[in-house]
């Protein structure tokens, strides 16, 4: 019996395992989707949904801190990303698993700033002054770790991380940063250099 | 940006985009409880629009199908009608003797099996056209030959009594049948033909309701029922924007919804009655099913933000915090529409309008019109009431 079943390639108990082998790691989940990511299913919805909301966590804690918040952002991000995912658009296959991360991301970064914008207790937004207009020259002993990363960046005041994680990671121009944020985009720009600077003066002060 | 800044960037890039938190277990039954309705009926909305469509243009097919078939039984009822006028008077004629001339044709319709036409037509115009001419037709018809014979033409004097209406109304009274007068056979002559019944047309308008104009284009099609009234149909894409009347939520502290505005993209399907007294005016009243292809909704939202400036005192050198209010308007995109894949949207159309006969064929049509939504689209906080101007052109 177990012969037959194990010769005959088309039988349906067979069948099924070769799917599910196939479907099993999350290469293959790539691979599938990349193929046609247009006509999903409830199964495939809930692979992307394990597969992914990792890293969307990661994307949301870059904006806000509280991990509740974080979740909310990351449904409401998966909830886009569904309804959404026939818009999805990529002619390089071969990078489809980055470029689909990057779309992702992207939503995500906007739904945590509207998430922001809705429930912000206080936006102090820092003035344009000179205060901490000066330089640090800075020199990377070793690799950072994940750890460390964090610490820079939690270190950070919220538009400057804000405005760094959006143009750095995410790759927005400062005009779209200027239109997420309800600033101009001479204000993002400044912004960001502001964040660079205040990146490597921390670099100093926490890690060196 | 030195190479030591690049480094330290591309570190923190890398670091953030290689961050990911394992999966906790129960995230997704979470997310299926709060999101799987909605996905879902997202789905089904999507799935139904086409669904919704098809039912509304096969609706507009049955009905122009109705309006094709119901002039051709009609037709095929007259022609009924008068070959059992010529049945009776046959059957008269048979009473007065083998071979009568009839003395007055105005009013008989009396179809020949040979040419399929009717003879009392060909014999009035003859004399329509020439006064001295009495079209003399003669139609034996021989008590042993059921077929209706036309004589041949003969210059007689005008008898006033032949062309009397008195005659035609004791005629026609005496016959039992109610028969047309030269006049109104020459009309059925000009409208009797089914095709020459129906126009087809091209149309767009223009509307308000919004800031926004709404624009739509379509096809129609036009049924003369009788000389004043006309059935028309057809199938228009409009586009139209419409302002949400809410009053403004406050969501937060800072942040309050001033109110909305939906953008619907949509295939709308007209049954009017129109009605024409006098040639060249005419108004109209009707009923149109819509289909919404797709809906755009947005929110307008009013955030108020405190700012801090920090000036310095010239004088003194201290440093002094200004704080300001700063409003901004923003639009946020709703997912959730008010109209897409529902049923049972539909407008009340009242119009009126001057019809200008460009040339023998084709009419140029000016309609000011009003829609009023009914059902599903007659809602308190949307606004969909429009008026506009339509341009027709009917062949």
């Amino acid at each position: 019996m177990f012969l037959s079943l194990k010769n005959n390639f088309w039988h349906p108990v067979r069948l099924k395992a070769n799917r599910r082998k196939k479907l099993g790691t999350d290469n293959d989940l790539v691979e599938v989707l990349s193929r046609d990511w247009q006509n999903i299913g409830d199964k495939l919805r809930e692979r992307i949904y394990k597969h992914y909301w990792g890293y969307l966590m990661g994307v949301a804690l870059r904006y806000v801190s509280d991990r509740d918040t974080a979740g909310m952002v990351v449904n409401d991000s998966f909830m886009k990303i569904f309804s959404n995912l026939k818009t999805f658009e990529c002619t390089d296959l071969e990078n489809f698993n980055k470029i689909l991360k990057g779309w992702m991301a992207k939503i995500t970064a906007r739904t945590a700033l509207n998430e922001i914008r809705k429930h912000k207790a206080s936006t102090l937004q820092e003035p344009l002054t000179d205060e901490h207009d000066w330089r640090f020259p800075v020199m990377l002993q070793d690799n950072l770790h994940v750890e460390n990363v964090w610490d820079l960046i939690n270190n950070l005041n919220p538009n400057y991380r804000k405005v760094f994680t959006l143009y750095e990671i995410e790759g927005f121009n400062h005009d779209e940063i200027a239109e997420l944020m309800g600033i101009t985009a001479s204000s993002s720009r400044v912004y960001l250099v502001r964040a660079k600077e205040k990146l490597k003066m921390l670099y100093r002060t926490l890690m060196v | 940006m030195d190479s030591e800044e690049k480094k330290l960037i591309d570190e923190i890039r890398d670091g953030l985009n290689n961050f990911e938190i394992p999966y906790e277990e129960g995230n997704w039954e979470n997310f299926q409880k709060s999101y799987g309705e909605k996905l879902n009926g997202e789905e089904k909305k999507r799935r139904k629009a086409p669904l919704i469509l098809w039912k509304y243009i096969s609706a507009a097919a049955v009905l122009i199908g109705i309006l094709i078939y119901i002039p051709w039984q009609w037709n095929g009822k007259e022609d009924v009608r008068h070959d059992r006028v010529a049945e009776h008077r046959k059957t008269s004629t048979k009473d007065k003797g083998p071979s009568l001339p009839m003395q007055d044709q105005r009013d008989i319709k009396v179809m020949s099996s040979r040419d399929d036409r009717p003879i009392a037509q060909a014999i009035n115009r003859t004399f329509i056209t020439n006064d001295e001419l009495v079209d003399n037709a003669i139609m034996r018809l021989n008590a042993d030959d059921t077929q209706p014979v036309i004589g041949t033409h003969e210059k007689v004097p005008t008898l006033p009594s032949l062309v009397s209406p008195a005659i035609t109304e004791e005629e026609t009274a005496s016959s039992g049948w109610k028969e047309s007068t030269i006049a109104s056979i020459d009309r059925q002559e000009q409208h009797g033909t089914t095709s020459g019944r129906w126009k087809f047309g091209v149309e767009v308008n223009s509307s308000f309701t919004t800031d926004k104009p709404n624009v739509a284009a379509g096809i129609l099609t036009q049924f003369e029922v009788s000389e004043k009234l006309k059935l028309s149909t057809g199938l228009t894409y409009s586009r139209i924007s419409a302002i949400h009347d809410t009053d403004p939520v406050q969501l937060s502290y800072d942040t309050k919804m001033i109110g909305g505005e939906s953008t619907i993209k949509a295939i709308d399907i007209p049954l009017t009655v129109v009605y024409e007294p006098t040639d060249g005016w005419y108004a109209s009243v009707g009923v149109s099913a819509l289909a919404v292809l797709d809906e755009d909704k947005i929110y307008r939202m009013e955030s108020e933000v405190l700012r801090e400036n920090v000036v310095t005192d010239p004088t003194s050198g201290a440093s002094v915090s200004v704080f300001e209010v700063i409003k901004s308007e923003y639009s946020e995109k709703s997912m959730d529409t008010d109209f897409e894949g529902r049923s049972n949207l539909s407008y009340l159309n009242l119009s009126i309008g001057r019809k200008q006969r460009f040339n023998k064929r084709t009419d140029l049509l000016f309609e000011p019109f009003i829609k009023i939504p009914m059902g599903g689209l007659q809602r308190g906080d949307v606004n969909l009431l429009n008026s506009g101007i339509k341009i027709k052109v009917l062949f």
